[in-house]
């Protein structure tokens, strides 16, 4: 028993010796916990207070930020940018009428490799679609807005700074068939129940209605058509939301813009969204002969 | 028979051909926003707003004629003036609504409209029957008129510039004034941490600033002193309006060697009248874009000169132009003769100035005669030759009575 007791105490302290020993050969090492970046300075177009949209294509949006990592800016392996409607969040799927999602780029020249340089900048550019919802004063979403999200990722997802926000303005926007064309008519005849449609389609980002007036050559000149001979009262050019409507029935153009009533055009979630609206043409029984030429005014509201 | 070919070959030689002068492209417009909503105007206030017009699809020239209407329709004006071309090439076109209320109207709401209506000025022939179709614009107007004094503001950003060395912190808040007073933070309190965001190394209180004019958005720009050396830096800054935490920003900023941070800037447009009379006060305005990488404060210098004379040198007050950021900078001529006047204009910033930019003013006379040399001297001889005849005529009359 003493012996065993002797031998065991002897390997101990060879273990002990041996480990000195290979404690003075071996490299030191450490392992540096992983800091996770943040963000800062969120700034959606330069510190725009709101986003004008361009009619029936997309807008710009720049999106930058600072993104501080203190193991070193060069830690940083990517930047996550998201861009929505305040009141629906951040999270869930994309949605052009309200959620965007856009990895941002490194601003050249921001980050000094080496570790010392713990910040850098970066940039997204997002292609927000016409139809965006809108949150200005006066829009059905006037009490939110839009905000931009700047998530930064090393080795582990890192941290959102403060979001900036702006609003979205309202775009009134629309395009109409470029004709209204009638075909032949005899004097004192009109088009009937038969009429030529135009397609209105909204390329804005709110529901919208219309007003129409008309004039022959100038606008306020209180006719629809100036021919080579005469001219035809503003009157007998008349409209409807409805297809075939016979000519008497239809509504009147107006020398001023007047409002369409039971007519709007939703705004875009999927597809384009279009309405039409109907006109009809009455020829005066005599005074007017030769060619003519007349103007339709669409205004959206 | 013969007699019904006959009726309806006259019916047709009677028709009315339409053959119309059309627009056959099928392009949209629109206007951003569509409406001015301003709800605390005073009497006598003056309120500009920028609209954006927009096409996807501009191949050519767009004319507009404006019209406004309503209760509202005296008061609105445009930049761009009342008859304009949108060119072709630009899908978007920024127009300034210029809102003056009248002193002596009631308080209330009034409502009205300021209409755009565009013409293509080479539309295709085709032949045809019916009509073309056009797009308006048209920017709803409301306004209300108070005779209380309204503070309504909104931060939207708060910013902190890298600095040079010795220089004080640049500090900027921008604020949305809706309000029809001068709006600030009553104060900014300003934290310095270290790079790491952990240590206080500062810590101050600004309650004096500058402030931005009722229905503006600006940027008011906070110097903080400061005693940090070169390193990166966390500022925490809290903008409060008396008790009541408005909006707070931690941000990153550097503090770098003193010549290190470029100053550069661009004058990008000289503005003014090309027309004048004589005592008008004419506004000579600089666009100007601090292109550098820091703040910094920057003038306008305008000198003037009448047949390559230097007649008045005028200039603008110094303002602070924030990185990035594009501001007009306005001096103000009154000419006190007629002639033709050159406006050779830069701006003078920090250490630096640019390139000079040009304009010409032509200085009429006051009412329907302008009195150019030529004219004044037809004038000056006309009245001579009648004081001539009438002494004549008196001298002769007085001739033939003594006789």
């Amino acid at each position: 028993m003493k012996k065993l007791l002797v031998l065991m105490l002897a390997l101990g302290l060879v273990a002990l010796f041996a480990q000195k020993v290979r404690a003075d050969d071996a490299a030191s090492t450490a392992s540096i916990t992983n800091v996770v970046p943040v963000s800062s300075a969120v700034s959606i177009d330069g510190g725009a207070a709101s986003i004008t949209l361009t009619e029936y294509t997309t807008k710009n949006v720049v999106v930058t930020a600072t993104v501080t990592d203190n193991n070193g800016c060069g830690d940083i392996e990517s930047v996550n940018v998201k861009f929505f409607r305040t009141d629906l969040t951040s999270t869930g799927a994309d949605d052009t009428n309200h959620r965007y999602t856009q990895a941002a780029t490194l601003v050249g020249g921001t980050c000094t490799a080496g570790g010392a340089d713990l910040s850098a900048d970066y940039t997204a550019t997002i292609a927000v679609q016409y139809y965006a919802d809108p949150t200005d004063a006066g829009s059905a979403n006037a009490a939110t807005d839009w905000s931009a999200e700047v998530t930064p990722s090393d080795e582990a997802t890192g941290t959102a700074g403060t979001n900036d926000t702006a609003e979205m303005s309202t775009l009134t926007a629309l395009n109409v068939t470029a004709l209204i064309e009638y075909g032949v008519l005899a004097l004192d005849a009109n088009t009937g129940t038969g009429d030529d449609a135009t397609t209105v389609t909204n390329t804005g980002n709110v529901s919208i209605g219309t007003q129409v007036d008309g004039y022959g050559t100038s606008n306020g000149d209180g006719k629809s058509m100036t021919c080579t001979v005469g001219t035809v009262t503003i009157g007998n050019e008349k409209y409807h939301t409805t297809a075939s409507t016979a000519y008497a029935s239809k509504t009147a153009l107006t020398d001023t813009a007047a409002t369409v009533t039971a007519f709007s055009v939703a705004q875009r979630t999927d597809g384009t969204t279009t309405g039409s609206l109907y006109w009809g043409f009455g020829m005066p029984a005599d005074g007017v002969s030769g060619t003519c030429a007349g103007t339709v005014v669409f205004t959206p509201l | 028979m013969r007699m019904k070919i006959g009726k309806i070959t006259s019916i047709l030689l009677a028709s009315v051909f339409f053959l119309l002068a059309a627009n056959t492209a099928f392009a949209g417009l629109g206007i951003s926003p569509s409406q001015m909503i301003i709800p605390n105007l005073s009497k006598g206030s003056h309120v500009e707003r920028t609209f954006v017009l927009s096409r996807s699809d501009p191949k050519e020239d767009l004319y507009f004629k404006v019209t406004t209407e309503g209760s509202t329709k005296d008061w609105t004006t445009l930049n761009k003036g009342m008859e304009f071309t949108m060119p072709a090439g630009e899908q978007r076109f920024p127009i300034v609504v210029i809102v003056n209320i009248p002193k002596d109207i009631a308080n209330g709401e009034y409502k009205g409209g300021i209409r755009l209506v565009s013409s293509s000025k080479s539309p295709n022939k085709i032949g045809g029957s019916g009509a073309s179709t056009a797009l308006s614009a048209l920017i709803q107007t409301d306004f209300t008129i108070t005779g209380k004094q309204v503070l309504e503001y909104e931060i939207s950003s708060i910013k902190i510039q890298n600095i040079e060395e010795g220089s004080p912190l640049e500090v900027s808040i921008t604020i949305i004034n809706t309000g029809n007073v001068e709006a600030r933070p009553t104060k900014v309190h300003v934290e310095v941490f270290d790079k790491l965001n952990k240590k206080l190394l500062e810590s101050q209180d600004v309650t004096e600033m500058g402030s931005v004019e009722p229905f503006e958005t600006g940027d008011i720009a906070i110097p903080v002193p400061t005693k940090l050396g070169i390193d990166q830096y966390w500022a925490k800054i809290s903008a409060y309006r008396d008790e009541a935490l408005l909006k707070e920003q931690s941000l990153v900023f550097e503090i770098v060697e003193v010549g290190s941070l470029q100053k550069n800037g661009d004058l990008k447009e000289l503005l003014c009248n090309q027309k004048a009379e004589i005592g008008e006060i004419v506004k000579i305005t600089g666009v100007f874009e601090n292109t550098g990488q820091s703040n910094y404060s920057a003038k306008l210098v305008a000198e003037i000169f009448k047949k390559g004379k230097l007649v008045k040198l005028v200039e603008s007050d110094l303002s602070t132009v924030n990185k990035g950021k594009t501001e007009n900078l306005s001096a103000y001529f009154t000419p006190d003769v007629l002639g033709k006047y050159t406006v050779k204009a830069r701006v003078a910033y920090s250490g630096g100035k640019t390139p000079e930019k040009e304009a010409k003013i032509s200085v009429g006379n006051v009412g329907l005669l302008a009195l150019t040399p030529t004219v004044t001297s037809v004038l000056l001889i006309f009245i001579v030759a009648i004081i001539t005849s009438v002494v004549y005529l008196k001298k002769k009359r007085t001739t033939k009575k003594r006789l």
